[in-house]
């Protein structure tokens, strides 16, 4: 390595303080014991990418120049990412310790956890916090909605880690296989070709779609009732984004997810109990905002087409015990939770229970929601890991 | 020359003869206890002499000397053995028939019954003989008594003998019994007698005998027992209890209790009450239909209003989302309305009806919590294909179990066969008293109300 001074150690200087940040950064999350439910394989996942980082960096000095735009494309695409996680981490990792946000977070690892278990993709998820729920690919993070410490949120996670098992579900037997982005890519082709929308925007619809499918089909009612009553803007129903479906599409999309299970299940018994889920609890919970509106037949019939394909999906490739249990009595444990029971059931039967209730008691003072939420909460973060 | 026999003194002497051969009849029914009591305690003893004789026997064995004496001392304790055996399981048959037994409290009013016919016999003879009475104003009042009053008694106590005697034997396959531990889970004292199909029953005067109730020939499955809810809401009704009185009164018009009747069913049977009255005996309402059938929307509108207020999700709400399925695709098939025209006012009494009934400490809601509690893992018994399980906690928990597999696969009938078969396998009677300690209790039914109640009621 060839040092000199001036203009190249100035150059220099700033490679290294980017070296020892990364370096930090392993330090710290190797120093912290307060991970949570991590697990050993994505902190070796951390690992690699800042070795990988550094590695990147030290070719820089390697080359002698000062390569100030190289410097800059590598902050700006490379590093940003991996600090961004890092605090993401750190301060998850806080906010576990910290008195306020400690059970909502554990109750938040507990559905996560159970999620994943149930999907079958053996990978565990870190968890953070940010201004609104997202997903971030880096290291796999989900980050929850500060401040809430309420359990009306939880539901939204389970979209969030939709779009990881996106990326991650393989098909049986075809370890490298990802058949959900391989539909995704397909279907947003023909998409494309049928209406004229843009492919690239039509594939960030189609993933949205799949992460709705996978929270719905995972956590029955409770997601869509969740995302509808807080994250949806009646004002913009019909208004699609260049990543997002609109509302209706998605409501719709949910909707049909749940009655393709009816059709699924060798039960008349559980296939009604799906049927009564979508038809007579998260439709007209839709109707009641949204106003008694149909989609058009050929708008109808897409949604149809493509709820059907992405259940299909998950069912074809997930475990059975993904799919949500529509013959677990909700209402009761929803009456037990309101009575201040102390229960123990699956986080997404707590999660079921808790949308049920809320949208039974819509007259609910604030106090009494409150202290729901916080039975709920407490039930969740006492599962069984 | 003897003057010709009195007709009329003959008739009378006949009848007289035959009111007092039911009271004889009723008498010895109710011997049939004795002659078990005489059975078991001679089992009994029997088992006792046998226990002292084996012991008599082993210690002789011990004592023995010579082989081949000890040998046979043996033997003889080995047969003891098998003996003893043999008069156990005697016992218990035995044991078994004086728990199908019930005994008939209602001797008395059936001697009641007969003494005032006995009564009225004579009182037609001395109202003759001291020309009070004119031999055609005579025959006219005999005619009244054989024919009517004597003619129901008479077909009353062919079916209460008659259904005895399948109850005794157990050729009613134990299902009065099963509908006994229902009818006692619900808080009545009413217990079942099989009898006659209803058409052949005769039809004139509601034929009394107290506290039993009539499970028709040929009924005698476990899909019809959750209909004697409505006979334990009837009953519940007759008490007079301010709570019932209440809600009769807050019935719509026209109703004479068989809404609260149903209302009373619903809330403590749940889904299998409303699969067992919509989907087997429900008549769906057609076009321009006369009086009746629009009662029966009403009824199926109150029993699905009140369970949905049960429980909405899981399988509980499924056996609902099913039963109203099949209900209003049948209703329109006859292009009869669903909603019934009066909806609201029927609304309002569900909705009373249910806080009603939450007041009445005797009686357990069955929602959809009791539902998983109490039929959940009958259910899961009842879809696998090996026979046994541990008892099912609750008759009523049994029938929403069987209801609901019935419902799976309701379009095959061997499917539905079996599971009424393994339904009536699982459960095993539980007495708490000694043999033949049932007794129905002396509730007094109000007038007879439309629906399928088939009590015995009094005229």
């Amino acid at each position: 390595m060839s040092e000199s001074t001036g203009a190249n150690a100035g150059f220099l200087t700033q490679v290294r303080q980017e070296i020892a940040e990364m370096e930090q950064i392993e330090a710290a999350l190797h120093r912290e014991h307060g991970l949570g439910t991590t697990s050993a394989q994505v902190r070796d996942e951390f690992a690699v990418l800042l070795r990988e980082r550094t590695r990147e960096l030290t070719e820089l000095v390697d080359a002698g120049a000062a390569d100030w735009a190289r410097l800059d494309q590598l902050r700006a695409g490379r590093l940003a990412a991996v600090k961004a996680a890092a605090l993401g981490v750190l301060e998850g990792i806080l906010l576990r310790a910290h008195p306020l946000y400690a059970d909502v977070t554990v109750a938040a690892e507990r559905v996560l956890d159970d999620l994943v278990d149930r999907t079958g993709i053996r990978r565990d998820v870190l968890l953070s916090v940010a201004g609104a729920e997202r997903f971030e690919r880096t290291v796999g993070i989900i980050r929850m909605r500060f401040p809430d410490v309420t359990v009306w949120g939880l539901p939204i996670l389970a979209h969030e880690l939709g779009h990881m098992v996106a990326g991650t579900l393989p098909a049986p037997g075809q370890s490298s296989a990802r058949p959900v982005e391989e539909y995704v890519s397909t279907e947003a082709e023909l998409e494309a070709a049928i209406t004229g929308a843009d492919p690239t925007q039509a594939r960030h619809r189609l993933h949205e779609l799949f992460a709705d499918v996978y929270a719905t089909y995972a956590l029955g009612p409770a997601y869509p009732l969740a995302v509808l009553t807080l994250r949806a803007r009646p004002d913009r129903f019909e208004d699609a984004t260049a990543t997002h479906p609109s509302w209706t599409r998605r409501m719709w999309t949910m909707v049909e997810a749940i009655r393709e299970l009816s059709v699924l299940v060798a039960s008349p018994l559980v296939g009604q109990a799906y049927r009564r889920d979508a038809n007579v609890l998260v439709l007209p919970r839709w109707f009641a905002v949204h106003g008694e509106r149909l989609l058009d037949e050929r708008a109808q019939r897409l949604v149809r087409r493509q709820a059907k394909a992405l259940v299909a999906l998950l069912d074809r490739n997930a475990p059975p015990r993904l799919r949500y249990d529509g013959a677990f009595d909700a209402d009761g444990l929803g009456q037990r939770l309101a009575a201040g029971g102390d229960e123990s059931a699956a986080p997404g039967a707590v999660l079921n229970a808790a949308w049920r209730w809320r949208t039974a008691n819509p007259q609910a003072d604030p106090e009494t929601t409150r202290r729901f939420s916080a039975v709920a909460v407490t039930s969740l973060r006492t599962v069984t890991a | 020359m003897p003057p010709p026999p009195d007709l009329l003194v003959i008739r009378l002497d006949e009848l007289q003869e035959d009111i007092e051969e039911v009271q004889q009849v009723v008498a010895k029914a109710e011997t049939r206890h004795e002659r078990l009591k005489v059975l078991r305690e001679a089992g009994a003893s029997a088992a006792d002499r046998l226990r002292t004789a084996r012991k008599e026997a082993h210690d002789a064995a011990l004592d023995a000397e010579g082989t081949q004496f000890h040998e046979a001392l043996e033997s003889l304790s080995v047969s003891l053995k098998d003996v003893a055996a043999q008069i156990r399981q005697i016992n218990e048959t035995v044991a078994d028939f004086d728990r199908a037994m019930i005994h008939l409290k209602e001797a008395e009013d059936i001697n009641n019954r007969c003494g005032q016919i006995l009564e009225d016999i004579r009182d037609i003879r001395a109202s003759v003989r001291s020309g009070e009475l004119s031999y055609a104003d005579a025959w006219a009042a005999f005619d009244d008594l054989s024919d009517t009053r004597c003619r129901t008694l008479f077909s009353d106590y062919v079916d209460l003998l008659g259904g005895l005697t399948l109850r005794d034997t157990g050729l009613d396959d134990r299902i009065s019994e099963l509908t006994d531990a229902l009818l006692d889970e619900l808080g009545t004292e009413l217990l079942a007698l099989p009898a006659r199909p209803a058409d052949a029953a005769p039809v004139e005067g509601a034929p009394s005998l107290g506290s039993l109730i009539k499970l028709w020939f040929p009924e005698w499955t476990i899909w019809g027992v959750p209909l004697f809810g409505y006979d334990a809401g009837l009953a519940w009704v007759s008490r007079g209890t301010p709570l019932a009185a209440q809600l009769l009164a807050a019935e719509p018009a026209g109703s004479r209790g068989c809404l609260v009747a149903d209302a009373y069913a619903t809330y403590a049977l749940g889904p299998a009450y409303a699969s067992a009255a919509i989907l087997l005996r429900m008549r769906t309402p057609a076009a321009g239909d006369p009086a009746g059938s629009p009662a029966e929307a009403a009824r199926a509108h109150v029993i699905l209003r009140i369970l949905r207020a049960l429980g909405e999700s899981g399988t509980f709400g499924a056996v609902v989302g099913i039963v109203e399925e099949c209900w209003h695709e049948a209703v329109r098939q006859r292009g009869g309305q669903i909603e019934p025209a009066n909806r609201d006012e029927l609304d309002r009494f569900a909705d009373r009806a249910l806080s009603t009934l939450d007041n009445v400490t005797t009686l357990r809601r069955f929602d959809s919590q009791l539902w998983d509690r109490e039929a959940r893992g009958v259910l899961d018994l009842l879809r696998i294909a090996e026979p046994g399980g541990p008892p099912p906690e609750t008759v009523r928990g049994l029938l929403n179990a069987a209801w609901a597999a019935r419902l799976e696969k309701f379009d095959n009938r061997a499917y539905v066969n079996a599971i009424g078969t393994k339904a009536k396998r699982l459960w095993t009677p539980r007495h708490g008293g000694g043999a033949g300690d049932k007794w129905p209790g002396s509730s007094i039914h109000s007038p007879r109300k439309p629906g399928y109640g088939t009590t015995f009621l009094p005229r």
